[in-house]
């Protein structure tokens, strides 16, 4: 009883006030009706508390909401992989890949970070179908995954305090004339934390993920800020910690190498798909304050000038005439031709993508060698079985349709 | 108007069938098949949209042996309405053209 009667006043408080009082008081008149069954007051109190309210997000919204969170995994994921297995520069245009999509969701930065949490622990915990990276036990990714989630939610909670700390556009004309153009999105109130925050929460993840692997390998803690940046440039610049010769940790064939080669082979698995998980964050906190800062001023499109007008007139048109070009190919927006193209084609990709990741981390023997020079591609285990890889191959579809769904005006 | 999703009509059908006597939320619960957590939105979304009025039932809960409950009743426009709204629905399950439309 006593937990129905918690489970009710959950699920009030999540109603507006004005009406919230009544609801409860309404709630709990009919609970005490079905007293004689637990499991009927368990059912009626739990039903209340998780569905939503009349003005909150729907069962589809909700689901959307995961999905996206997982999907946004999921790209960061194959982009790591693609990274790994080419150049390391090529975390820049997978960042960049990475931040178009976060404009294209409508994901607060708070939901992302708490939503994609459990899915990247999982791709990194759960994903290795063959278990060679040798620090990538629970002790390794817990606390890593712990970390990132718990310093980033820290680093929004804080900018957005600051932010809203600060007088509304109207209070001052320094704020008025700044809050004319989206760049100010960029140097705002509370930029600096989530900027500064961000970079600590990597920091933080790859120490947190790396501490276990540092130990076992003899390597000082001391050096343990730079692990993060070590762990994104090619294998062999530089080298710390004892010498290992051939033995548990290294393939048979190997040279013996220095201790960080391992340890920083160890943790670049980890830190690129969190470096683009935090990429993705930043992009939608960025994309909220351009919103913010376009619609607080109205006429701020009119103050532009000419120029700017001109620009905007060219970009319609081109975007106008690439628009006319992609509906001759794939037919109108909404269509099922274009569904089925654009669903089929993203399923079969991550299908591809999937079986291309597994073939690669089929030799153990290869990829620990993989592991030494920083090309280690890692999980996707979970699609060797047919249910996962169905499921990958669903979640691909459904995230296309719904990015590439034309946006309402 | 409230937008017509499979619960709503649910919820107006069974208020239509009590046929002006009011409901409350278990009894509707049991005649729509609707869970706690779906019919109460729906409810607060009718009530918005001046479909549905409610009122506390004026007893003694020490009388009565439990608190007092809180009755629902489809107003007359919303009565109207959702007569309206379930022929439409009822109609176009059975694939025949609503009356005072143009087939397309």
């Amino acid at each position: 009883m006593r937990l129905c009667l918690l489970l009710l006043a959950v699920a009030a408080r999540r109603w507006p006030p004005d009406i919230a009082a009544d609801l409860l008081r309404e709630w709990q008149a009919e609970l005490s009706v079905l007293r004689s069954s637990r499991f009927q007051m368990l059912m009626y109190a739990g039903s209340l508390a998780v569905a939503p309210t009349a003005d909150g997000p729907s069962w589809s919204h909700r689901t959307t909401t995961v999905a996206t969170a997982a999907g946004a995994t999921l790209l960061a994921a194959t982009l790591s992989n693609a990274v790994h297995t080419t150049a390391p520069w090529l975390i820049l245009p997978a960042a960049a890949l990475m931040a178009v999509a976060a404009t294209r969701t409508r994901l607060s930065p708070l939901a992302a970070t708490a939503l994609i949490t459990p899915p990247l622990f999982a791709f990194l915990f759960l994903g290795n179908a063959v278990s060679v990276m040798p620090f990538m036990g629970f002790q390794d990714v817990a606390p890593a995954i712990a970390t990132w989630s718990t310093t980033l939610l820290t680093t929004l909670f804080l900018s957005t305090r600051r932010a809203a700390a600060l007088p509304s556009p109207a209070g001052s004309p320094t704020s008025r004339r700044a809050s004319r153009r989206p760049a100010t999105a960029f140097r705002g109130p509370g930029v600096a934390t989530l900027l500064a925050g961000s970079v600590i929460s990597l920091i933080a993840a790859t120490v947190a993920g790396s501490l276990n692997a540092a130990h076992t390998l003899g390597i000082s803690p001391w050096s343990a800020p730079l692990w993060f940046p070590l762990s994104l440039l090619p294998a062999d610049t530089t080298a710390f910690g004892p010498v290992l010769s051939p033995a548990a940790l290294l393939p048979a064939d190997a040279a013996p190498t220095h201790a960080s080669a391992v340890l920083l082979g160890n943790a670049t698995v980890l830190t690129a798909p969190l470096l683009l998980c935090t990429v993705f964050v930043l992009a939608l906190a960025f994309s909220r304050r351009i919103q913010a800062a376009t619609s607080t001023e109205p006429q701020s499109r009119a103050s532009t000038g000419r120029a700017s007008t001109g620009r905007a007139t060219a970009d319609r048109a081109s975007t106008a005439r690439a628009r006319r070009a992609v509906t001759i190919a794939l037919g109108p927006a909404g269509s099922p031709r274009r569904q089925a193209t654009l669903g089929g084609t993203a399923a079969l990709t991550a299908v591809a993508a999937c079986q291309a990741t597994l073939l690669a981390a089929a030799d153990p023997t290869a990829l620990a060698h993989r592991v030494l020079d920083h090309s280690a591609v890692f999980g996707f285990g979970f699609a060797t079985h047919p249910a996962g890889l169905a499921a990958t191959a669903l979640l691909a579809a459904a995230l296309t349709l719904r990015l590439t769904e034309p946006t309402p005006t | 108007m409230p937008r017509m999703t499979a619960s709503v009509l649910k919820v107006v059908a069974a208020l239509l069938a009590a046929g002006g006597a009011e409901r409350y939320g278990l009894q509707l619960m049991q005649a729509t098949g609707l869970p706690s957590g779906t019919l109460y939105p729906v409810l607060v979304r009718l009530e918005r949209a001046g479909w549905v009025e409610s009122r506390w039932e004026e007893t003694d809960p020490a009388a009565e042996g439990r608190p007092a409950r809180r009755y629902y009743l489809l107003t007359a426009e919303g009565a109207t309405s959702a007569r309206r709204e379930v022929a439409a629905m009822r109609q176009q399950m059975s694939g025949a053209p609503v009356l005072g439309e143009s087939p397309a």
